[in-house]
């Protein structure tokens, strides 16, 4: 078929048709959070002390950070489903807020007090938890990159993971009892380093175009 | 490459988008010109099949360019995007560098008619899509008389041609 043939039928079928980026954006956010939430509500509920723990900074450390994961990775994630979209540097700061906090609580804990907080009592539940959590919005994320347009596939692909386990972690944080920041370091960060990789690795069979 | 240009095709594309055909194919024309320059210098005779997978990944993923940015970038990533795929298909590997889009001349399509990937991706398609795609592209006619040679409605005729472009594009990603 010759070039210009080719674009004759480009232009025939120039039509609007179907729900624009913006839109579909909008929906992938709307239904990953959805179902999050659904998997949340089947599985768990919010603590019991939820009320007293809110005035706790280690809580709110915690939550702060989940949220903080989410809202970064969620407009990257955007960017990063057009052509030639870039990334920037805005990773690096979660990562640094993060150290940050455990570094303070490392040192205004007593030397044998920080072990037993970094493994808290439900450290293998948190894993799990917000890694299945975080499977439906990845699932949808990958979904909405398969009818954008990433070029940079693996990268789409984790940011993809690093927003889905944002959301789970914003979860999991209203049930989990375990609130030192050593703990939200090391075991949240694995589920929500997990599914980044995870989506990592699907995005480039998955979403190709 | 020319702030003149760049202007001139974003305003072309964003008439596209709301639905001027004239203004599309013009669009798609001088990218096509533009491309098929950097490309030729670069991987030589394959250049052509770049380019036609890109102005198809440009037409589906056309909702992708925010109106606000510049649309040449968004041109060039695409074309990027489409000759790496491309050559991984193939088990090689090629880079190009945006810097390599700036400063080339248009070049028209060569005289010289080959069976281009696009091509053989079009036999691929079922009966009906395929009659349809090629109807219009191939035969240059337009939707209507397609319908009417045919004995289609247009609004099946439409579809038959939406849904035979994507499958030629989903061919290609799968490859």
């Amino acid at each position: 078929m010759e070039t210009r043939s080719l674009i004759k039928a480009l232009a025939e079928d120039a039509a609007p048709r179907g729900p624009g980026f913006g839109a579909r954006w909008a929906l992938a956010l709307g239904l990953g959070i959805a179902l999050a939430l659904t998997v949340f509500a089947a599985l768990l509920s919010p603590r019991a002390d939820l009320g007293a723990a809110m005035g706790q900074w280690r809580f709110g450390f915690k939550m702060g950070m989940a949220l903080l994961v989410a809202l970064t990775a969620l407009p990257l994630l955007r960017a990063l489903s057009r052509p030639g979209g870039r990334a920037g540097r805005a990773l690096w700061l979660v990562a640094l807020a993060l150290m940050a906090g455990a570094l303070a609580e490392g040192l205004t804990l007593p030397p044998e007090a920080r072990f037993p907080a970094l493994m808290g009592q439900h450290n293998w539940a948190c894993l799990a938890l917000v890694t299945l959590i975080g499977l439906a919005p990845l699932a949808v994320f990958l979904g909405f990159l398969r009818r954008a347009a990433p070029t940079d596939l693996p990268r789409a692909g984790a940011l993809a993971g690093l927003a889905s386990g944002g959301i789970a972690a914003t979860l999991y944080a209203l049930h989990c009892t375990d609130d030192s920041p050593l703990f939200v370091a090391v075991w949240y960060n694995a589920a929500v380093l997990g599914l980044a990789a995870l989506g990592a690795l699907l995005a480039p069979r998955l979403a190709r175009w | 490459m020319s702030d003149g240009l760049e202007e001139s095709l974003s305003h072309s594309l964003r008439a596209a988008i709301a639905g001027d055909q004239r203004a599309y194919a013009d669009f798609l024309e001088r990218v096509a010109g533009r491309l098929r320059g950097t490309l030729w210098r670069k991987i030589g005779t394959e250049a052509e099949d770049i380019v036609q997978e890109t102005l198809l990944a440009i037409h589906l993923k056309r909702d992708t360019w925010d109106a606000g940015q510049p649309v040449l970038p968004w041109v060039h990533a695409i074309a990027r995007y489409k000759m790496i795929d491309a050559f991984r298909r193939k088990g090689r590997r090629v880079e190009l560098d945006i810097g390599d889009f700036i400063e080339t001349l248009p070049q028209p399509e060569a005289e010289t008619v080959s069976d281009r990937e696009i091509g053989r991706a079009l036999g691929l398609l079922g009966p009906g899509q395929k009659a349809v795609v090629a109807s219009i592209s191939v035969e240059g006619r337009t939707i209507s008389e397609t319908a009417s040679v045919l004995g289609m409605t247009e609004t099946a005729v439409r579809v038959a041609l939406h849904r035979g472009l994507a499958a030629i594009s989903r061919h290609f990603a799968r490859g």
